[in-house]
């Protein structure tokens, strides 16, 4: 019966399909509960220079709230965050710690080390021989390098990072 | 009336062949609706000819100068479906050649200006085109011309930049890849190359002509997603005065959080308008005022505006003209949102912003008629512009850019025409973020359409520019077009083109360097043109007076494509030629008239794939499904109807801004869905010469961004009252 109606007057098909779009757009669009205002954490980007070593499979920046010391402070207790994984050959990646996000949840506090680490391994692990840095957040109050404090209620824009393959950082103890 | 004219025009053509040709005659008569009402301003041409006038006020026509021969008459008019008849002069004068039009929302049969610099009828054309006309304006209270742009299938606005068939995204208001003219005269400004809409007052329109795909073989630079023309209203031959006024006020935001005032925000405007001829010398005068309160904070904007148009006939086959509009303007800037919490409010540094400008446009028109089949134009221009920032960093800009073209249009006796042209324009800015800088560009271009065999027209053009800007090295460019429109049968046309574009860059994507509400621009004086290709296949199809359907397929090409970028060094935006692109997609329109006229429905869908084939992701700011549906009932004195728009939502954005914090929440977007309706009553029929209108956009209160950061308007309505005497 329906389709008999459509045959006879193509306008009643669009009629119809016009009236789903209406309802469809009572749902009213942005909110202020999207909002990240408010919400704690920080984001940026890293830039890579140079060439990529061919070693590399695994790239992710991660914060730790202690500093490492040995090669035991590279342990899942002291890993905060691990963002998303960083495509290998990128020369430049966007990150925040609220959608970018492998492992953890960033509260705020002072953290001693905020890095991008690379691994020659094909899984994730946490054998620090694994792993080498290959950029370090310097923040530009005067902490050490690597080292970041997060506000409660604030997100933290402009936390850029610098991987600079034939300049790199200090290594972290425990290579 | 028909059959009467048919058989006068056959004992006149056997007689033809024997009269002398060295006289010229004259056809007259007159053009009215089906209740014998007489049409204003329909346009009346000679098919194939340089020969075409308007009607005046009471629907009376003349050509002049017509050899002996035979022709096709086309009388079209917005609104009416276009009527044709052939006749033949011989050795006199023909009177009274009446054509009757019968209401049509199908606009194939209107004649433009736009796709050659001469009348076209729309169904002749290779390239896709639209119109919008002054009734729309009224009826769908559009304030300024981007509103009615938005209202376009295969036109998309990001703030008050226009796009078309996604040629253009965001680029900071600076600089434009759509050449918008008024009569004629480009429109972009000396300094940042962008266009100012609210410059032309809307209540001078006539129409506005849309061309989709490249357009630099006639319009040079910047016409490279196409051109945007705005014919303004005849000037009238009895004394005619407009006034239009409208008040309104926008609803309380959909969220509290939002609402961060505690009165009615309201917005209203006054137009004067008059028009008469005064002996051989016509005259067109308006003034307006608008003040809107804004529903955003910080986003108040002032603005007194006048228009003058005048046009002196020296002879039957002189005349001159001059037309001249502008305004000053005190607007408080809105750049961006303080986050999405507080979605209408600026961050807190900006409060307190604002930007007075004062902007003028001055041209001549000079018309020589040099032989029945040979004319030429000279249009000398100047646009005058001054703003200033009334923030920390007191950027201010003035500008003159001086522009002349020389056009002459000539007819060949084998059905061809010949359009071709000089134009040359000198800049000069002086400005603390542009530095004091000049520009000139030389354009040369010539166009022919010829009738190759029955039904098929070809058009080829070719135009060579070579432009400068202060001490960079000169570009030159050549720019080639080849168009066929093919008439199949009197209900199917095929049409193609193959169309090239370029864009010198603007003196502020070069030269710029300032910061403003936290963004930071450098300049870059290695910056060159960007250039482009398109082609397009389309077929137009009407199934009896019910229904027309246009579809089109297109697919352009851009190398060196301009657009802003974060420099990771030092977090500046730079204006870079970063990238190549290709744009594909098909566009398909319909137009449904049902219970005899009563109903009109028009509906365009257009589908994007814009890419960044250099990067392999894609273009920032376009949408990939657009959709635009409008119904109108008209019933009696009665005419309701609404537009629903939609959008997907975009796939690429500016997200430097975004990581780097500039704009917070600025990732956050969504389709766009915007229904307005109106409503309107019209007294002329009582012989009271009263309209009235009532419209509610955005009904819905939906909350979207065309630009991240950026709240598109809430709910608004408004009443409008237009007095016609």
């Amino acid at each position: 019966m329906s389709l008999k109606i459509y045959n006879r007057n193509p306008a009643v098909l669009v009629f119809a399909a016009l009236t789903i779009l209406f309802i469809n757009s009572c749902d009213g669009g942005l909110t202020p509960t999207e909002s990240s205002a408010g919400v704690t954490g920080f984001g940026g980007k890293v830039v890579f220079m140079g060439d990529w070593p061919s070693d590399v499979k695994l790239t992710y920046i991660v914060l730790f709230k202690n500093e490492l010391l040995s090669a035991a402070d590279f342990n899942i207790i002291n890993l905060k965050y691990v963002s998303e994984l960083i495509p290998s050959g990128t020369s430049e990646f966007y990150f925040n710690t609220i959608s970018s996000v492998s492992l953890g949840k960033v509260e705020a506090g002072e953290y001693a080390y905020l890095a991008v680490a690379q691994s020659n391994s094909e899984t994730l692990n946490l054998t620090r021989s694994s792993w080498r840095v290959a950029g370090v957040y310097k923040d530009p109050g005067g902490l050490k390098p690597g080292g970041i404090i997060v506000p409660d209620g604030k997100f933290l824009d402009g936390i850029n990072i610098l991987c600079d393959f034939n300049n790199p950082p200090i290594q972290p103890p425990g290579q | 009336m028909r059959n009467k004219l048919l058989k006068y025009g056959i004992v006149l053509n056997i007689l033809a062949l024997s009269v002398s040709f060295s006289q010229t005659f004259s056809i007259s008569g007159a053009v009215k609706d089906s209740a014998g009402t007489p049409l204003l301003g329909a346009n009346v041409v000679l098919e194939n000819t340089l020969k075409g006038t308007a009607t005046d006020e009471n629907g009376n026509y003349t050509l002049r100068s017509i050899k002996p021969g035979s022709y096709r008459i086309i009388v079209s008019m917005v609104g009416f479906s276009s009527r044709s008849v052939q006749i033949t002069v011989i050795d006199k004068n023909l009177n009274g050649i009446e054509m009757i039009l019968n209401p049509a929302s199908y606009r194939s049969g209107q004649v433009i200006v736009s796709a050659s610099k001469y009348e076209q009828s729309l169904s002749d054309l290779p390239v896709s085109a639209s119109l919008i006309t002054s009734d729309d304006f009224s009826k769908n209270n559009y304030t300024a011309l981007d509103d009615a742009l938005r209202d376009v299938s295969g036109v998309s606005m990001t703030l008050d930049q226009v796009s078309i068939r996604g040629s253009s995204g965001y680029s900071r208001g600076v600089g434009s890849r759509v050449l918008v003219a008024f009569d004629g005269i480009p429109l972009y400004t000396g300094d940042s190359g962008e266009i100012i809409w609210d410059l032309i007052p809307v209540y001078e329109i006539d129409r506005v002509e849309i061309i989709k795909g490249a357009a630099s073989t006639i319009y040079g630079s910047t016409a490279i997603g196409g051109a945007i023309n705005i014919v303004p209203k005849r000037i009238t031959s009895n004394p005619l005065t407009f006034i239009r006024s409208t008040a309104g006020l926008y609803d309380k935001p959909s969220h509290m959080e939002w609402d961060w005032s505690d009165n009615i925000r309201t917005f209203n405007r006054i137009a004067v308008s008059h028009s008469q001829y005064i002996g051989n010398v016509g005259i067109s005068a308006s003034v307006y005022r608008t003040e809107n309160y804004g529903y955003r904070k910080n986003d108040y904007d002032k603005m007194l505006g006048g228009y003058l148009k005048l046009n002196y006939d020296i002879s039957e086959n002189t005349s001159i003209g001059f037309w001249g509009t502008g305004y000053t303007r005190q607007r408080e800037t809105f750049i961006y949102w303080d986050n999405l919490q507080n979605a209408l409010s600026p961050p807190p540094g900006d409060l307190g912003n604002s930007q007075p400008s004062d902007r003028q446009i001055l041209s001549i028109v000079y018309s020589q008629k040099l032989s029945d089949d040979f004319r030429i134009y000279l249009k000398p221009s100047l646009y005058l512009t001054h703003w200033q920032d009334e923030t920390e960093s007191k950027n201010e800009s003035t500008s003159k850019l001086y522009r002349t073209e020389l056009r002459s249009l000539y007819q060949f006796p084998f059905n061809a025409i010949l359009v071709s042209g000089i134009e040359i324009q000198s800049g000069v800015v002086y400005s603390n973020i542009f530095g004091n800088k000049y520009s000139y560009l030389l354009g040369l271009f010539s166009q022919v359409e010829y009738n190759l065999i029955k039904n098929l027209k070809t058009t080829f053009g070719i135009r060579f520019d070579r432009g400068e800007l202060e001490n960079l090295a000169p570009e030159s460019s050549i720019s080639p077009k080849l168009g066929i429109n093919y008439k199949l049968n009197e209900t199917t046309v095929f049409r193609s083109s193959v169309g090239t574009g370029f864009r010198s860059p603007s003196l502020a994507e070069a030269f710029t360097s300032t910061s403003v509400s936290g963004i930071n621009v450098k300049p870059n004086p290695d910056i060159k043109s960007e250039k482009n290709y398109s082609i397009e296949f389309g077929i137009s199809h009407s199934f009896g007076s019910s229904l027309l359907l246009d579809m089109a397929v297109f697919h352009s090409e851009y190398k060196g494509l301009i657009e802003p970028r974060i420099d990771p060094a030092d977090t500046k935006v730079i204006f870079e030629n970063i990238t190549q692109a290709k744009i594909q997609g098909a566009e398909i329109n319909s137009f449904v008239n049902l219970l005899d006229q009563m109903v009109t429905v028009k509906t365009g869908y257009i589908y994007l794939w814009a890419r960044d084939t250099k990067y392999k992701k894609a273009l920032k700011y376009r949408a990939r499904h657009s959709l635009v549906s409008s119904i109108d009932i008209n019933y009696h004195i009665f005419n309701a109807g609404f537009t629903f728009k939609y959008l997907s939502r975009t796939e690429a954005i500016d997200a430097e801004l975004i990581d780097y914090g500039i704009i917070k929440d600025g990732d956050k977007r969504v389709d766009i869905k915007v229904l307005d309706v109106r409503l309107s009553l019209n007294l002329f029929n009582y012989g009271i010469p009263l309209r009235f209108f009532l419209n509610a956009n955005n009904l819905l209160n939906y909350n979207y961004v065309e630009m991240i950061g950026n709240i598109s308007p809430i709910r608004h309505y408004s009443f409008s009252a237009e007095l016609l005497f």
